[in-house]
């Protein structure tokens, strides 16, 4: 416990933790532009399973991704109980489908590990780090590979 | 203000004044010359001129310089105009765009010398400008005459006294006394005295402050203009009098008046303002210029009144233009008509805030309808107070929505003027000859909408002339004008604008279009097509009736992206022809993008928009009505033409195929290539303005959908892109191979 303060005065990287089924996720603070309660989405036609709809932030257009079955570990039916994290990427704005925030995490660079190597049919490369804190372990969402154009365009 | 930000001034004043410049020389084409519009003309070309030259733009300076002299013989003698310097007039506006736009983007212009030669030879330019090329030398090589130049050294004739009281911001610029007083003598002699009286002791000298004045006694024969002419580039920097003291005005200037008189009448009839006064901006009155004028000189001052007199005097009597110079209404109407600039003052915003503040007009809209809703179900009804309030608040919205979009609405005739230029080019390309008329270029249109219909009207102007006109011997043989016309009118109808091509060309060869479109399969062979469905046939994707591929029309686009184009503007177009007398293609469009006409729809749960333009009827289906063809298609037979219906719900995914058509309503929806569409949906709604919102921008494209929209409740519609849906329609596999191909 004493190693974690003293990275915190050392100024590591701050993240938002949150819960997608029984596992744990977090992004960059810095892409983190609001949490909200869950509201009704439009549906979108003709639209991956992922995007949820679109709901109205203020006057924008805001896609609702469900990160659950993006990270392809099934669809949530999204409920009061379940938080949109919202996110930005490049000039893009999206929200997330999270189940819950956990925790807001001050890591330092001793708790960062690059992704280890998995199935490389799933969803390894939507992960840019690995946070391990004592019995915890945290990927790192990476934004830019779970934006849906991004994998049109591969497909 | 960096260097760049002042040369981007430059070049967006130059596109005015290159506006100014067409337009003038268009109404001089078909008005015939008027002194006001030649001199407006002049002044553009001038101040094109004079900017280049501050920046050094020296291919831009010399072309606009040959420009303003063979316009100067104009200006000098109205007469001088003709067709075929007409002509060279408006090819020279071409090549000065360019060069502006060379010089605007850094690239090297073209070469310009060919035409600047022709202009120099019609107009017989050459000896008798060489002054104002000897201004210019700075800046860039142009032909001196030597033979006239000598001419000039013998001085004759008159004497003018030039009072110069530089204000410190000529020095700030760069410019130097020296130099005018250097220009004035090659034109003639001159003794300068230099008035020291305002120089302070040295104690309380402030570097930076004009001091001097200068009083010059000029001998020459020229005349005052070409004085001015030398002190052009420092307008509105200096107090500058120019006054005639003695000599006789050289024969044939037409003035036999006293040189006094002769003063007077040109300090108005002339685009160089009020010799007497600070020079500025030609909207300023000379009651506020001669104010704003540091004191000068007694006699000077005592002018100043005179001057004010004088013009007064001719504003209040005759109103008429005079000629060049030889009567006093000219100084007159000119009073007039700088009061009547300084009244229409715009300024230049940039887009993005007017873009803005119509978002946030939006958000405002949608607000509103929220409130609305609240207050509805709140239980106030609309005379109670809180509803009266309520009314006018909504009163207030559409108000300040309208002034808004009125910001951004702007006339069409920048787009309408570059269609001469097309056609010309399409002239000399192929040949023909063929005149634009405009109509209704002031007929105001949302900028976004103007800038989607710039490609559309280039093709169809290249069309119209290029398949339209027939050359000038085939037009003759059948009793028509050599010159063809295009005319190119806009008109507001119905909460939409209208546009129209109307050219007097052949017509559509309506046997040629059906063989065509036969052969390459747009049609069946034994189709029955009245002659207005031949005519529209060439709309049609593939379709090019132009036997060889030409330079003008052949670019590889063809009408059907004209046609997509004006629909992606949310527009229609249509044409019809005579055949022998010409077609007419008529285009409506939005008068915005940013806010549309929605028929409000639910379906399968969702609320859906369409936009009311694409909608023609609604019906409810009768048992009888839908017919079955193949296995799953349906369609209603409505007035004798056979509709396939969309099920609009399970087109997007929503819901499975519904067994029972008559429970809903359908809307007949006309949608891209493919025609008719009838919509079925559960029911309609109502219909009311929405704010378009885009998808794209967190999102990306999704198909069937134009974009989005927000609702009173706060929640979001779609907004369905009927010409998608309508082209798409899948006959029996629908969402899965949609799902499969989006995932």
């Amino acid at each position: 416990m004493h190693d974690e303060n003293e990275q915190t005065t050392i100024g590591g990287e701050e993240f938002i933790a949150f819960r997608v089924g029984e596992q744990e996720f977090c992004v960059e603070i810095t892409s983190t532009r609001e949490i909200r309660g869950w509201s009704q989405a439009t549906r979108l036609p003709h639209s991956p399973e992922y995007i949820v709809g679109v709901i109205n932030l203020r006057g924008t257009i805001l896609p609702i991704m469900d990160l659950s079955a993006r990270l392809g570990m099934g669809s949530s039916t999204p409920s009061e109980r379940h938080v949109i994290i919202v996110v930005q990427v490049h000039d893009k704005t999206i929200g997330l489908l999270v189940d819950s925030v956990s925790d807001i995490l001050d890591v330092g660079p001793d708790h960062l590990r690059p992704v280890p190597e998995v199935n490389p049919s799933m969803s390894s490369e939507m992960f840019r780090r690995v946070i391990v804190i004592d019995k915890r372990i945290i990927c790192e969402i990476c934004l830019e590979a779970i934006m849906p154009e991004l994998e049109m365009q591969a497909a | 203000m960096s260097l760049d930000d002042i040369k981007e001034t430059f070049f967006a004043e130059c596109a005015d004044q290159m506006s100014e410049l067409e337009t003038g020389l268009h109404e001089i084409q078909s008005d015939g010359p008027d002194m006001d519009t030649v001199n407006a003309v002049f002044r553009a070309v001038h101040s094109i001129k004079g900017g280049a030259g501050a920046f050094g733009y020296n291919a831009l300076v010399s072309f606009a310089h040959v420009f303003e002299n063979a316009l100067d013989v104009i200006r000098n003698d109205l007469s001088q105009v003709n067709e075929a310097r007409m002509d060279l007039l408006l090819r020279s506006v071409d090549v000065l765009s360019d060069v502006i736009e060379a010089e605007r983007t850094g690239s090297e212009p073209e070469d310009s010398s060919g035409l600047a030669g022709e202009l120099e030879t019609a107009f017989g330019l050459g000896g008798a400008h060489e002054e104002e090329d000897e201004e210019e030398i700075n800046f860039a090589p142009v032909m001196i005459d030597l033979e006239a130049f000598d001419a000039v050294e013998a001085p004759s004739g008159r004497t003018f006294r030039i009072s110069f009281a530089p204000h410190a911001s000529l020095y700030l610029k760069g410019h130097d006394p020296l130099r005018f007083f250097r220009e004035l003598g090659d034109m003639g002699t001159l003794s300068v005295t230099c008035d020291l009286e305002a120089l302070p002791k040295l104690n309380d000298l402030t570097p930076d402050e004009s001091y001097l004045k200068w009083q010059i006694d000029f001998e020459t024969e020229r005349d005052r203009d070409d004085i001015e002419a030398v002190f052009d580039w420092v307008d509105g920097e200096c107090v500058l009098s120019i006054e005639e003291i003695g000599g006789s005005p050289p024969d044939g200037d037409g003035e036999n008046l006293d040189a006094f008189l002769q003063a007077l009448e040109e300090s108005g009839d002339d685009a160089a303002p009020a010799d007497l006064v600070d020079i500025d901006d030609f909207g300023q009155d000379p009651e506020t210029a001669s104010a704003d004028a540091p004191a000068p000189a007694n006699p000077v001052a005592e002018l100043v009144d005179t001057i004010e007199t004088a013009v007064g005097a001719n504003a209040s009597g005759n109103g008429d233009q005079g000629d060049d110079g030889n009567d006093n209404a000219g100084a007159g109407s000119k009073a007039e008509k700088k009061e009547v600039k300084k009244a229409s003052q715009t300024i230049r915003v940039e887009s993005e805030k007017v873009d803005r503040l119509i978002n946030l007009m939006g958000e405002l809209v949608i607000n509103q309808a929220m409130l609305a809703e609240r207050i509805g179900q709140a239980g106030f009804g609309s005379a109670s107070p809180t509803g009266l309030a309520l009314v006018e608040l909504q009163n207030l919205t559409r108000e300040i929505q309208s002034g808004v979009m009125a910001i951004r609405a702007q006339p069409v005739k920048p787009v309408f003027m570059r269609m001469s230029r097309v056609i010309r080019e399409v002239c000399s390309a192929t040949g023909k000859r063929a005149l634009l008329e405009l109509e209704g270029e002031h007929t105001e249109v949302d900028t976004t909408v103007i800038e989607g219909l710039i490609d559309p009207l280039t093709h169809m102007i290249r069309n119209a002339v290029d398949h339209g006109i027939e050359d000038p011997e085939t037009r003759q043989a059948r009793g028509k004008p050599a010159q063809g016309t295009v005319k190119l009118s806009a008109y507001h109808s119905s909460g939409r604008i209208v546009i129209e091509i109307n050219d007097d060309g052949a017509g559509i060869n309506r046997e040629r279009v059906l063989s065509k479109a036969i052969e390459k399969g747009i049609v069946a062979r034994d189709a029955k097509l009245s002659d207005d469905d031949i005519d529209n046939l060439i709309f049609a994707p593939g379709f090019s009736t132009a036997e060889t591929i030409t330079d003008v029309s052949g670019r590889g686009v063809g009408m059907d992206v004209v046609r997509q184009s004006i629909q992606a503007l949310g527009g229609r177009v249509h044409i019809a022809s005579r055949p022998g007398e010409g077609s007419l293609f008529s285009m409506t469009l939005p008068l915005t993008l940013a806010v549309l006409d929605g028929m409000i729809v639910k379906e399968a749960g969702q609320t859906l928009v369409l936009p009311v333009s694409a909608v023609l009827e609604t019906a409810t289906l009768k048992p009888g009505d839908v017919y079955t063809i193949g296995k799953n298609n349906r369609v209603v037979k409505m007035r004798n033409s056979l509709i396939p219906i969309i099920d609009v719900g399970r087109q997007l995914g929503f819901s499975e195929r519904r067994d029972d058509y008559t429970r809903g309503t359908i809307l007949v929806v006309e949608g891209g290539k493919n025609g008719l569409g009838a919509f079925l949906v559960d029911s309609i709604e109502g219909q009311q303005q929405v704010v378009i919102k885009s998808l794209e921008s967190n999102y990306q494209r999704v198909p069937s959908i134009a974009a989005a929209t927000i609702l009173g409740n706060g929640q979001i519609a779609l907004i369905l892109d009927c010409d998608h849906i309508v082209s798409h329609q899948s006959g029996e596999p629908g969402p899965e191979i949609i799902q499969s191909m989006a995932g």
